[in-house]
């Protein structure tokens, strides 16, 4: 694939000059398959083979963008498309800053996180994990749902200014598997990420599904009252968070349109927990990370929060070019967040269960629909969902009802009070668009103070 | 290609499957634009060809889709395999309602393609746009456009032959304030109509259905901008269609997704708190809550001809003067509820099962879930009436229980009712609660003058997720006793 994807480039590459036109090339192919359960059965086994390449053509500071869904041999509607990109470049209205279209630096193959044996997972194998991770806790009540999702990605990037070829594969998996009571619809999760084969590990989701089962089959729903507690975020509920911190936070665009909670006063400033680093580090394979961003910058390890002070924006090269600020290689279909561990040593359920309080506790594994109430104030709200707890002081565990979150990751991200030494990866891939597996590496668990539940529903 | 893709269904039936169909794509395209600070930020278009499959074998489904259609064998082949698999797991076998398999065509009425105006004519108009919501209140402003139009070629195993080309058009405008304190506030408008007509570039034309609006909008902003907050209480909320529209989808449509209901959305989207049990018992909302999916309203992104099951379209009741009737159904859905339920509670398919692309499998998705227009008058007549409440509009952000019974709203603007009058402007207005108790405490529901459909063109649900449109015909509508301002 990597040499057909390069030739292919290659000749579009030298038909574009060929014609006079400026421009760079995306080509992604993915390979696909994703086996859905519901009910205890597979709902849907599905498959795909999809082959894009989105040609953006550049006149001055006029630009265009043409896709097209294709397939590999298709090279005479590959060269129209590039005539259609330089036809819209044409017609478009320049912007008012200056584009930057430079040439790639260098070849690159950001391949070395390609896992062959996890691309090439047989159905009978996904099964057989799925089987093994959820053995003997399935029944008639209780059903299975989930996803065990794997492929590849291959892409190649080329402009027009020179010979050069970027290219980056990488191979994924993301397991989700959740049981739930077909009368009382409670659910409980639990989950993998795999950049390579070693990562599936279906003891582990095992061991996690069943302490949740038992707590929710023993239990029962109990009311909590509105107000502030400390919570335990699992490394899924963490994650979530961030990802909305990524948004309203450090996105340097986003913060040009007074979308951000943080400004620029904010910067080199202490605002959250001393306990708190957070990096884009792009040598973490776990989070299939791109040795270098679209435009061929490498990427290097980038501090965001270092130990609660705030460092720095990141800048796509677009908003760098319209904010004339300096790009700083996030020009990526996704970052690689990492957070440094703690020194908690919690590092599994059953210990967290087990670790002394000495008062109520919630743990939260997952935050359901979290969205932004207001982005200037940082403000966020999400439910509880697949096996929130309450951790009694007394030692004792049981289930709240549905509860929902409303506060801001300033003051959240200010009141980290410990993080587990032990870390996981959270895969936040979605299936929206092309193919881009996407995952942070993080605590296994983060305990944050005195967040606010402003809601309880009984179900 | 047709005869191809007729002859691969039916190898793969000899082969034993049960059913079998292909959704071919000859041609989908979009165009999206969008101005940004007087700046063109998107000027993209993207062509898409391909072909997905469906298999059932063993009572399981199988799927597989391709951009390439030079192997359509090895397609085929793919997803019966897959369909193989999953029949090793099987605690349901899937089994379809009866339809009548038909030969027909469909287009949405379109006037003028908008994929077909010059591209300079289209800039021209944003940039128009932009230039109107260049004021002096105004720290960002957003105006964009989407085009969409997908020639689809339905073909099963039971002789189901249908055509469909669908245009959509969806358009917005945003603005952005920033108060002295550094807090954003915004107001926002998305193009709708009223169910009839046409929806192409003509669309755009008619500067009532959108360009007009400029001057409202940013007006609304500098008052939010110099507003109060919101009070934290409880009262009266009187949600406009741009907000009316969100709270029907969420947490009427969505909870009243069969495959929802049966679980098959537990791992992402979530399940509902509806009940098998539920149909034609369940007090789902006050007397004055009638609720339809109207799949047949002549112009809307939820009207689309046939669904993916290859069946017409429908309009039918979902609840009736408050009480659960019926879902939002497919072929595969109805007759497991009916068998789980242990008898007949949908006659039929609802014709809702529709997949965004090619390479998605079809699900139950929304069509148009309207709310039928009240006798309660207008907006003034409803405010009149109203002793302590409150006017919202726009929605800045939404958060939803995992089985849609209970919610979260953020709005963009807010104007307190007193003993019948509309007060002053207030900021940051929310509001939330539980999903029945808060439909049961409608009372009121505005007349056709209050009506706005308003289209939704990024619905997101499944694994793989896809994004879908459809729309929300509603109006102006009053709730009692709402939590609002947390």
């Amino acid at each position: 694939m990597k040499n057909k994807m390069k030739q292919l480039l290659s000749e579009l590459n030298a038909f574009a000059r060929e014609i006079n036109v400026q421009a760079e090339f995306w080509l992604h192919a993915e390979k696909s398959s994703l086996t859905r359960f519901a009910n205890s059965e597979i709902s849907l086994n599905t498959s795909e083979d999809i082959i894009s390449l989105t040609i953006t053509a550049y006149r001055g500071n006029s630009r265009g963008t043409y896709s097209l869904v294709t397939n590999l041999e298709e090279k005479d509607k590959m060269k129209t498309a590039i005539k259609t990109a330089d036809e819209i470049a044409e017609q478009s209205s320049p912007v008012n800053y200056n584009l930057t279209f430079i040439p790639l630096p260098e070849n690159e193959d950001d391949d070395k996180n390609f896992d062959e044996k996890l691309f090439s997972l047989t159905q009978a194998e996904k099964l057989n994990y799925v089987n093994k991770a959820v053995e003997g806790l399935e029944s008639e009540q209780i059903t299975l749902s989930g996803i065990f999702s794997s492929g590849a990605i291959f892409q190649a990037t080329a402009n027009t200014l020179s010979d050069v070829i970027l290219f980056h594969s990488v191979s994924d998996a993301q397991v989700s598997l959740v049981l739930s009571h077909s009368e009382d619809k409670w659910e409980v999760a639990a989950g993998q990420s795999a950049a390579s084969l070693e990562d599936l590990q279906p003891e582990k989701v095992h061991e996690e599904l069943e302490i949740l089962l038992n707590l929710h089959l023993e239990n029962k729903p109990q009311p909590v009252s509105l107000g502030k507690y400390d919570i335990v975020f699992g490394s899924d509920a963490f994650a979530e968070l961030l990802g909305f911190f990524s948004y309203i936070g450090f996105d340097g665009d986003s913060f040009k349109r007074q979308q951000t909670f943080l400004k620029e006063k904010h910067l080199n400033q202490k605002i959250f927990s001393e306990n708190l680093t957070i990096k884009d580090n792009p040598a973490m394979r776990e989070t299939f990370p791109y040795r270098f961003d679209m435009n061929g910058i490498p990427r290097k390890t980038f501090p965001l929060i270092e130990n609660g002070i705030f460092k720095s924006f990141i800048w796509e090269r677009d908003a760098a070019d319209e904010f004339g600020e300096k790009e700083t290689g996030h020009s990526v279909p996704a970052m690689s967040i990492v957070v440094d561990p703690g020194g908690k040593e919690i590092n599994s359920l059953a210990e967290l269960l087990k670790m002394p309080r000495d008062k109520d506790i919630l743990f939260f594994p997952h935050i359901h629909y979290m969205n932004v109430v207001n982005p200037t104030e940082g403000i966020i709200t999400g439910s509880s969902r697949f096996g929130a707890l309450i951790l009694r002081k007394s030692g004792e565990v049981e289930i709240p009802q549905n509860l929902r979150i409303t506060d801001s990751l300033l003051n959240l991200f200010a009141n980290v009070e410990w993080l587990s030494k032990e870390r996981a990866a959270a895969n936040t891939s979605n299936s929206y668009g092309k193919r881009n597996p996407k995952a942070l590496y993080l605590p296994k668990f983060v305990k944050i103070n005195n967040v606010e539940i402003t809601h309880v529903t009984e179900l | 290609m047709k005869d191809k893709i007729k002859a691969e269904i039916q190898r793969i039936k000899n082969k034993g499957a049960e059913y079998v169909d292909a959704r071919y794509f000859p041609k989908a395209e979009t165009e999206t634009l969008l101005f940004l600070q007087g700046n063109l930020k998107s000027n993209d278009r993207k062509t898409s060809v391909g072909i997905g499959i469906r298999v059932l074998v063993g009572g399981a489904w199988g799927f597989a889709a391709a951009s390439s259609t030079d192997n359509l064998q090895e397609v085929f082949d793919n997803a019966y395999e897959n369909a193989k698999v999953a029949s090793q797991r099987v605690t349901f076998p899937v089994q379809l309602a009866d339809r009548t398999p038909i030969s027909a065509s469909y287009e949405s009425p379109c006037k003028i393609d908008p994929l077909e105006v010059p591209l300079s004519e289209k800039i021209e108009f944003l940039r128009r746009i932009d230039e109107q919501l260049d004021q002096k209140a105004v720290a960002q402003r957003f105006s964009y456009l989407n085009f969409d139009r997908k020639n689809i070629i339905f073909l099963d195993s039971d002789g189901a032959d249908i055509e469909k080309t669908i245009h959509d058009i969806f358009a917005t405008m945003i603005v952005i304030g920033v108060e002295k304190n550094g807090m954003s506030q915004r107001r926002s408008f998305n193009l709708g109509n009223n169910g009839q007509g046409t929806r192409g570039w003509e669309s755009l034309q008619n500067p009532d259905m959108f360009e007009n609006q400029t001057e409202r909008l940013v007006e609304e902003l500098s008052q939010v901008l110099a507003a109060e907050e919101c009070p934290r209480d409880a009262r009266s909320v009187i949600l406009l269609p741009e907000i009316m529209f969100l709270q029907t989808h969420e947490v009427i449509g969505h909870a009243l997704e069969l495959d929802r209901i049966l679980g098959y959305e537990l791992s992402y989207a979530g399940g509902s708190f509806v009940r098998l049990k539920d149909f034609g018992a369940l007090k789902y909302g006050s007397e004055k809550l009638t609720v339809r999916a109207d799949a047949t309203l002549p112009n809307s992104p939820g009207s689309f001809g046939y669904d993916d099951d290859g069946i017409p379209c429908q309009n039918y009741v979902l609840i009736e003067k408050g009480i659960l009737k019926n879902a939002i159904t497919s072929r595969q859905t109805v007759t497991e509820a009916n068998t789980k339920a242990g008898k007949t509670i949908f006659e039929k398919s609802g014709a809702a099962a529709r997949a965004s692309d090619f390479n998605r499998v079809p699900l139950e998705r929304m069509t148009n879930i309207n709310i039928d227009p009240g006798s309660d008058g207008t907006l003034d007549d409803i405010i009149a009436k109203t002793e302590k409440g409150i006017i919202l509009d726009g929605a800045r952000s939404w958060s939803i229980g995992s089985n849609r019974e209970q919610f979260h709203f953020a709005n963009e603007i807010g104007w307190l009712v007193e003993n019948g009058e509309k007060k002053q402007v207030v900021k940051n207005p929310k509001y939330g609660g539980d999903t029945i108790p808060f439909w049961n405490s409608l009372s009121a529901v505005g007349d056709e003058s209050t009506m706005k459909l308003v289209f939704v063109p990024n619905c997101g649900k499944g694994l793989p997720n896809q994004q879908m449109f459809l729309g929300h015909h509603v109006p102006v509508c009053k709730f009692d006793n709402v939590e609002i301002g947390k």
